[in-house]
């Protein structure tokens, strides 16, 4: 469903991503892990069209991102890392824009808009302008517009950042029924074990090249958490030399 | 004040760093601005020695217009401030008082050179005053009606950031257009002895010089008391505020696929200053229109083509609202460029047709169908024109803009060649009207404009990352 192919971006001479390579099944809640500044972003931001790759490919649901990214974006769903909202729209607005670009009918539109924003609890707040929204709403609106248009891939850049512990949960069930429906989530998360109990495989990304790639399955069989894995490829560094705190 | 010192020190770096990561003169239209900058100085310079002669009669008129000039050029670098790295609200969470975020606020003003550059041609004024009656206490006035301009810039900017406000100062400027318009056209202008400008003259040539600088002095503190309390305002209103506001447009449905983003670039449109210089001139007119016990249709065609200059940069900078941020979520959603463009483009012919549609059923009234269908047809392929030139430009030279100021970074040059290119469809209409020039002009003209809008909408495609860096 979701094939990369040597996925490359350079910025001037500082390669963001190497030769990325891997494939998600459909169905698949994928976890794409990494440190600050590893390049999953940059991945995402490719996969979805908002950056082009220096080199490579990556196909989603058999169409290449180079020659058809109209087709893709109109089966994909994507939550960015910088939500990429309109500051003088309100919540409504926002999802009755989605719904229309996505060729909605209006009546459809509302429809879902009031299931999704109901089940995000952002229902009574729908009206208010997203220049007003706190973080934690300005994501959920994002959220829904990603899913408003029933994409056939999800992208998620960091979703359970800012969220509250309700929602939260409640996206994490909403993921589970999207996945076995078969719509396949790719999902970029720092919180290892929300991930953990979450996604079916993952890859872990470390400067800007692929470090790891496998399934949970496989991670928990070798008698090992995901955070022992992460810490295997992902430097830390100790508490030291703080005297003059406290 | 070392908080405040250090905050600006760190101000004057960023600028400047900006400044030099621009490269060269082309960025920016910096070279552009030089030129036009350096031409407006040299001919400003140049009035200052008939200034001189006519202080020596003991005459005022041309130091009075000077001063009304010198009083809006301060407005440019306040409120085209996009230079400006750290703003109040970025320091709302540090241990500054009000008043030491006022002074950061005021001294960042003077970060940029364009200010000092306004600052030595504002003192410059002291060149004819040496040969006024009174030099010293022409001189004090003239420090004082530069610092009041100053404080009266920043009051504005102010009220442009709070949405009741920005409503009241609207609806003052449209009181003040009619009654204006009203006294006009009734020849019953009447002559403000209060007028800071009249204020600093008479301070330079009159005997009781000392009464005009102290009613000079009064008004400008009373301007940096309300650019104090405007701003302490705004600092409160920010930190308060989250409202389902009610607005007119929130009940709009537009249809269509393009519907939502229509919308939003209407919203956009209507926060930009300069499109509501086009307000005053059809208020004026319709005024003119409804009075007038012979209208011409001469100055009617003219307005028409008036009416279209203050669009230069909202048509020939569609991106220069949005956000990086916005860029991307065009990226998102399955619309190609041209979608987009098209978009802000019928924003743009939305807000004009309720413009036209105030003055032409006063024009059909006045001047009969055949003229008014003439004018209506020459608007349209203004339209036309300045949106194919304006979507061009869009993707070959965006700049960033802000809500509620002026637009600013744009190349003269270019607006210049827009405003002749858009109006050359109106000035044929005025001189040939015939069927088959209209015709020709219509076929032209629409041709353009879908050769603009797809190529346009292309680059736009192929060059996003470039606009998303130019606006960032």
């Amino acid at each position: 469903m979701v094939e990369l192919r040597g996925l490359t971006r350079k910025f001037g001479e500082f390669v963001a991503v190497n030769n990325l390579r891997l494939q998600v099944s459909q169905g698949t809640i994928f976890g794409f892990l990494g440190p600050n500044g590893a390049g999953k972003s940059t991945t995402v931001k490719m996969l979805t069209g908002i950056l082009k790759p220096s080199a490579g490919d990556a196909l989603i649901d058999g169409l290449s991102i180079q020659t058809s990214p109209l087709e893709i974006k109109q089966k994909i769903g994507v939550l960015p890392e910088d939500l990429a909202l309109f500051d003088s729209l309100t919540i409504w607005e926002h999802l009755k824009m989605c719904g229309a670009i996505y060729g909605l009918r209006n009546s459809e539109t509302e429809t879902r808009a009031e299931q999704l924003l109901n089940y995000l609890d952002l229902w009574t707040d729908r009206h208010t302008f997203v220049e007003q929204s706190s973080y934690g709403m300005k994501k959920k609106c994002a959220l829904a517009m990603a899913l408003i248009h029933n994409p056939k891939v999800l992208f998620l850049d960091e979703p359970f950042e800012g969220i509250d512990p309700v929602t939260s949960r409640n996206i994490k069930d909403l993921l589970v029924v999207m996945s076995n429906k078969g719509i396949t989530v790719f999902l970029t998360s720092h919180i290892l074990e929300v991930v953990e109990r979450l996604v079916h495989s993952f890859a872990v990304i470390v400067r800007g090249e692929l470090a790891c790639c496998q399934t949970m399955e496989e991670t928990l069989a070798s008698g090992r958490t995901l955070e022992d894995l992460y810490f295997q490829y992902v430097e830390r560094r100790q508490v030291e030399g703080f005297e003059w705190i406290g | 004040m070392d908080r405040v010192a250090a905050i600006l020190g760190f101000q004057w770096r960023a600028y400047w760093r900006r400044f030099h990561r621009a490269g060269n003169l082309t960025t920016n239209n910096a070279g552009v601005w030089i030129l036009f900058g350096g031409i407006a100085v040299f001919r400003y310079l140049q009035l200052l020695p008939r200034v001189s002669t006519q202080f020596a009669h003991g005459e005022t008129a041309r130091y009075e217009a000077l001063l009304i000039g010198v009083f809006f050029v301060w407005m440019f670098p306040v409120m085209g401030e996009s230079w400006r790295s750290i703003g109040s609200r970025a320091l709302l969470h540090t241990p500054l008082t009000p008043r030491e975020l006022f002074c950061i606020r005021l001294g960042s003003v003077f970060v940029s050179p364009v200010t000092w550059v306004i600052v030595a041609c504002s003192l410059a004024l002291g060149y004819p005053l040496a040969r006024a009656p009174n030099p010293v206490a022409g001189m004090i006035a003239l420090v004082l009606f530069l610092l009041f301009s100053l404080a009266m810039s920043l009051t504005i900017a102010h009220v442009l950031s709070s949405a009741v406000m920005r409503k009241l100062l609207l609806g003052t400027m449209v009181v003040v257009c009619i009654l204006v318009g009203a006294l006009w056209l009734t020849k019953r202008a009447p002559g403000f002895s209060w007028w800071p400008n009249r204020l600093a003259a008479d301070a330079a040539v009159r005997a009781n010089a000392f009464g005009s600088i102290v009613a000079l002095a009064a008004l400008t503190i009373a301007a940096f008391g309300a650019s104090f309390w405007t701003f302490k305002s705004g600092l409160q209103y920010v930190a308060s505020r989250r409202s389902q506001r009610f607005t007119v447009l929130g009940l709009i449905h537009f249809p269509g696929r393009l519907g939502g983003l229509l919308k939003k670039d209407l919203r956009y449109v209507i926060r930009l200053l300069d499109v509501y210089f086009a307000f005053p001139i059809v208020i004026l007119f319709v005024i003119y229109l409804a009075s007038n016990p012979e209208p011409s249709a001469a100055v009617f065609r003219v307005v028409l083509i008036i009416l279209f200059l203050p669009w230069i940069s909202m048509t020939s900078n569609s991106f220069g609202l949005d956000t990086p941020l916005g860029l991307d979520r065009y990226s998102l959603f399955p619309l190609r460029g041209c979608d987009i463009l098209l978009s802000k483009n019928l924003a743009f012919a939305l807000i004009l047709m309720l413009l036209v549609g105030a003055v032409f059923p006063l024009a059909f009234w006045r001047f009969g169908p055949g003229t008014a269908v003439l004018g209506l047809i020459a608007v349209v392929l203004m339209a036309l024109a300045y949106l194919s030139w304006g979507n061009w430009m869009s993707v070959r030279d965006p700049y960033k803009m802000q809500f509620y100021r002026f637009s600013a970074g744009g190349s003269p040059a270019d607006a210049i060649m827009g405003m002749l290119f858009g109006s050359i469809p109106g000035l044929i209409m005025i001189y040939s009207g015939t069927l088959w020039t209209t015709l020709l002009l219509m076929l032209v003209y629409s041709a353009l404009y879908y050769f603009s809008v797809t190529r346009s909408g292309r680059r736009f495609e192929q060059q996003r990352e470039d606009i998303r860096q130019a606006l960032s």
